[in-house]
């Protein structure tokens, strides 16, 4: 229960197509992705839900070097974060 | 409540870094009387002022991110509204994160208390070229929104006038509140429902329900507790909607986006900002690091070249003439009287005294990278090199700064808000060894090893860093099942210092230690004093020198006499006193022996290495423990954390005098 995804709600999906979806630690910088997806429990995914991170939100990537930590811009403010955790949020390329 | 009856009780409240403490000073600037809240757990401040012509009481709440029971300051902060229930709530928002701020509001507005909002730092705001109209937010929230300047003290006034309104026509109140999102709309009014019966007063049943959803430790733990038999529906639905607090946390930010839809522009993506052009290097693996060195000794140098010059003058002109006078104002009284004032109390005093110079230049410092928005950047910088210790990069300043005193870089650990993660930097902090720890080492090698010293320091200094590794390792298995806490940070935007808040902050923290710490240096202080004194009113016949010698068993594990256990152990009143202790107890003085003829030959190099060793990782000075005890608020652990320290430079003592032997050198 605890690890399972918690993804989209199927009434929010985006396009009529399935597009493809990479974890935040792969997109690269000044790209902006729409988060549909986060896994790794309750503990984190409320963490970041507070944060901003809930499903539908837009994620700009300000900073990632391929290793770690990036910086990304949610709802105007900049957060750090530690690529283990960009790793647990799924986003869609827009 | 100090006798004064307030008409009207305001809560300020706010995420962190959003300039709460620069309205809370602004306002209560000119109040008599300024205390803590008087609470368990509550360390929030109040004050009072007056206003047209009203008392009203000022309470500052710890800015918190949201309402969850996830840290104390947020149960703190919600339990004192909801059970204290002051009469109105002055929410600070940053314009500049206008739409995370709001997630606080948009818990808040959820509660029996009504709100005004202080949108701050608009100037800011306006130069990233973000526009706010506080009458649109106004209309859309329904609830009074003041832009203000806190720190220029503009829309202080007003943001005043507009909570006493409120607060006097509380019944009108009527937000615009916002709800879960649509698909599990159902699942609330149907946890409602259940559990209706057994919420009281002044906890709402909707808010228990909501925070049940969002899986709340405490609100399940009550409830649980009070429905019995009939908590298992409950839980089946809770189970059930596991992924609720998505439900409940989006729907808060559709409400978010909907209320500043109209009333923030932002400018087009793209625009590169201050911010942005600073980051660009100060967020740079390389750059970063090479700014946050830069940074680092600037803070080093700030520090210790007006400290140590300060820290001396007081030695000389403050405590050694206060030592001086005793005597003379005591002339006639017993000698251990003299001796207990002169050594013991003004020793203790001494101790806390020139401390002062460094954690005051320290704490300026520091407050003044927090104000200005760098320290975010410095730990995002050392993030991966502190992840082996099972720390994240905000822990490496507090470590970092070890080396200058260990005093305030224990304390300093309280930027660290992840309670595991803070103790753990804690305890790992006082494995750096200090200036005056390491100077006792340079001070003594050349006499016991000459030629060599400078290798055998390297090796020595190696020593304690090892054990930083090990203990960091250890206490990350130990405490944290070898797990990594989620590093997930703000990094606010640059901005002008706050003079005022960061010189309030270093009062408030320096009272806060000397309160702490202060009982604990004397107490230990008077009662070395007092075993190195009596009862033979010298230290060569004291009970320091008895118990010394019932350690020659052990010493000669180590091949030290009790001369070199009693100085290891003087070295807690301070360090520098290893050195003091040698000098008294092998007759320095005497026949015109200076300190190196004195040592030479008494001791065999491979017992003086050991001694060295010992003298690194022994038992942190008492400054550092009652430090220690502050921060960690349990003496369990202080003690316990001596004990650690004590068996290692044993043992680690041990290990280096016998391995030496069995490879005959230097025995």
């Amino acid at each position: 229960m605890e690890n399972q995804p918690r993804t989209l709600h199927p009434s929010q999906s985006y396009g009529e197509n399935e597009i493809r979806e990479i974890p935040l630690s792969s997109l690269p910088a000044g790209k902006t992705g729409v988060v549909c997806q986060l896994e790794g429990g309750k503990e984190f995914t409320a963490r970041v839900a507070c944060l901003g991170f809930t499903l539908g939100a837009q994620v700009t990537v300000l900073q990632n070097y391929g290793r770690g930590p990036m910086i990304v811009s949610l709802l105007g403010a900049h957060i750090a974060l530690g690529r283990g955790e960009a790793r647990r949020i799924q986003v869609q390329p827009l | 409540m100090n006798g004064q009856n307030p008409a009207v009780t305001i809560a300020l409240v706010g995420q962190p870094n959003v300039g709460k403490s620069t309205v809370f000073n602004a306002l209560t600037g000119q109040s008599q009387y300024v205390s803590n809240w008087p609470g368990k757990t509550c360390e929030c401040q109040m004050g009072y002022f007056d206003f047209e012509g009203e008392t009203i009481c000022l309470v500052d709440l710890p800015g918190t991110y949201s309402l969850s029971a996830s840290s104390v300051e947020e149960r703190m902060a919600r339990e004192f509204i909801i059970e204290h229930s002051p009469d109105v709530l002055l929410v600070i928002l940053d314009a500049a994160c206008l739409e995370r701020n709001l997630y606080l509001v948009a818990e808040l507005l959820c509660l029996p208390v009504p709100l005004v909002l202080g949108i701050n730092r608009m100037d800011l705001a306006a130069a990233q070229e973000i526009h706010i109209e506080p009458q649109v937010l106004e209309a859309a929230i329904r609830v009074p929104v003041v832009p203000l300047i806190a720190q220029r003290g503009e829309g202080i006034e007003a943001l005043i006038a507009a909570a006493l309104q409120t607060a006097h026509h509380s019944a009108a109140w009527q937000p615009n509140r916002p709800i879960i999102r649509q698909d599990h709309q159902e699942v609330l009014l149907q946890i409602e429902g259940m559990i209706r019966k057994q919420v009281r007063a002044p906890y709402s049943s909707d808010w228990m329900a909501m925070k049940l959803l969002e899986g709340d430790g405490v609100v399940t733990e009550t409830m649980k507790e009070r429905l019995g038999a009939d908590w298992e529906g409950v839980h089946a639905l809770l189970i059930q909607h596991d992924d609720a607090f998505l439900a409940v946390a989006g729907g808060r930010y559709d409400w978010i986006n909907r209320m500043v839809r109209a009333a923030v522009v932002r400018p087009r993506s793209g625009q590169v900002t201050v911010t942005d052009r600073i980051d660009r290097y100060a967020t740079h693996p390389l750059w970063g690091l090479l700014i946050l060195m830069a940074v680092m000794a600037g803070l080093f140098g700030f520090t210790f070249s007006l400290g140590i010059p300060l820290q001396g003058w007081l030695e000389e002109q403050v405590i050694q003439a206060a030592a001086d006078s005793v005597p003379v104002l005591l002339s006639g009284s017993p000698n251990w009287l003299v001796g207990l004032s002169a050594n013991g109390i003004i020793g203790g005093v001494g101790t806390l005294l020139t401390l002062l110079p460094i954690l005051i230049l320290f704490f300026t410092g520091m407050g003044l990278l927090e104000g200005v928005g760098y320290m975010a950047r410095a730990a995002f910088v050392m993030d991966r090199w502190m992840h082996p210790l099972g720390l994240h990069g905000k822990s490496f300043l507090p470590l970092s700064f070890g080396v200058g005193c260990n005093v305030p870089a224990v304390m300093e650990s309280r930027i660290i808000e992840e309670p595991t993660a803070r103790l753990i930097t804690i305890l790992l902090t006082p494995m750096v060894p200090c200036f005056p720890r390491l100077s006792v080492v340079v001070l003594l090698a050349p006499i016991f090893f000459g030629g060599r010293a400078f290798a055998v320091c390297l090796l020595l200094f190696g020593l304690p860093l090892t054990f930083l590794v090990i203990f960091g390792k250890a206490f990350h298995e130990l405490f944290q099942g070898g797990k990594h806490n989620a590093f997930i940070m703000e990094l606010p935007l640059y901005q002008p210092p706050d003079w005022s808040a960061i010189l309030k902050s270093v009062g408030q923290r320096v009272v806060d230690f000397l309160k702490g710490a202060g009982s604990v240096i004397l107490v230990i202080s008077v009662g070395l004093w007092a075993l190195s004194y009596f009862p033979g009113g010298d230290i060569n016949s004291s009970y320091l020198a008895l118990w010394g010698h019932r350690l020659d068993p052990l010493g000669s594990l180590i091949g030290l006499d009790w001369r070199m256990a009693v100085a290891l152990i003087t070295s807690m009143l301070r360090s520098e006193n290893t050195i003091t202790t040698l000098a008294v107890l092998y007759g320095v003085g005497q026949d015109h022996l200076n300190f190196t003829e004195a040592l030479t030959g008494q001791v065999l190099p491979a017992a003086a290495l050991a001694f060295l060793a010992m003298q690194l990782l022994f038992i942190p000075c008492i400054a550092t423990m009652a430090a220690i005890r502050n921060e960690s608020k349990s003496w369990g652990w202080s003690l316990g954390y001596a004990g650690l320290r004590l068996v290692t430079s044993i043992t680690v003592g041990i290990l280096i005098y016998q391995g030496s032997r069995l490879f005959q050198w230097g025995g």
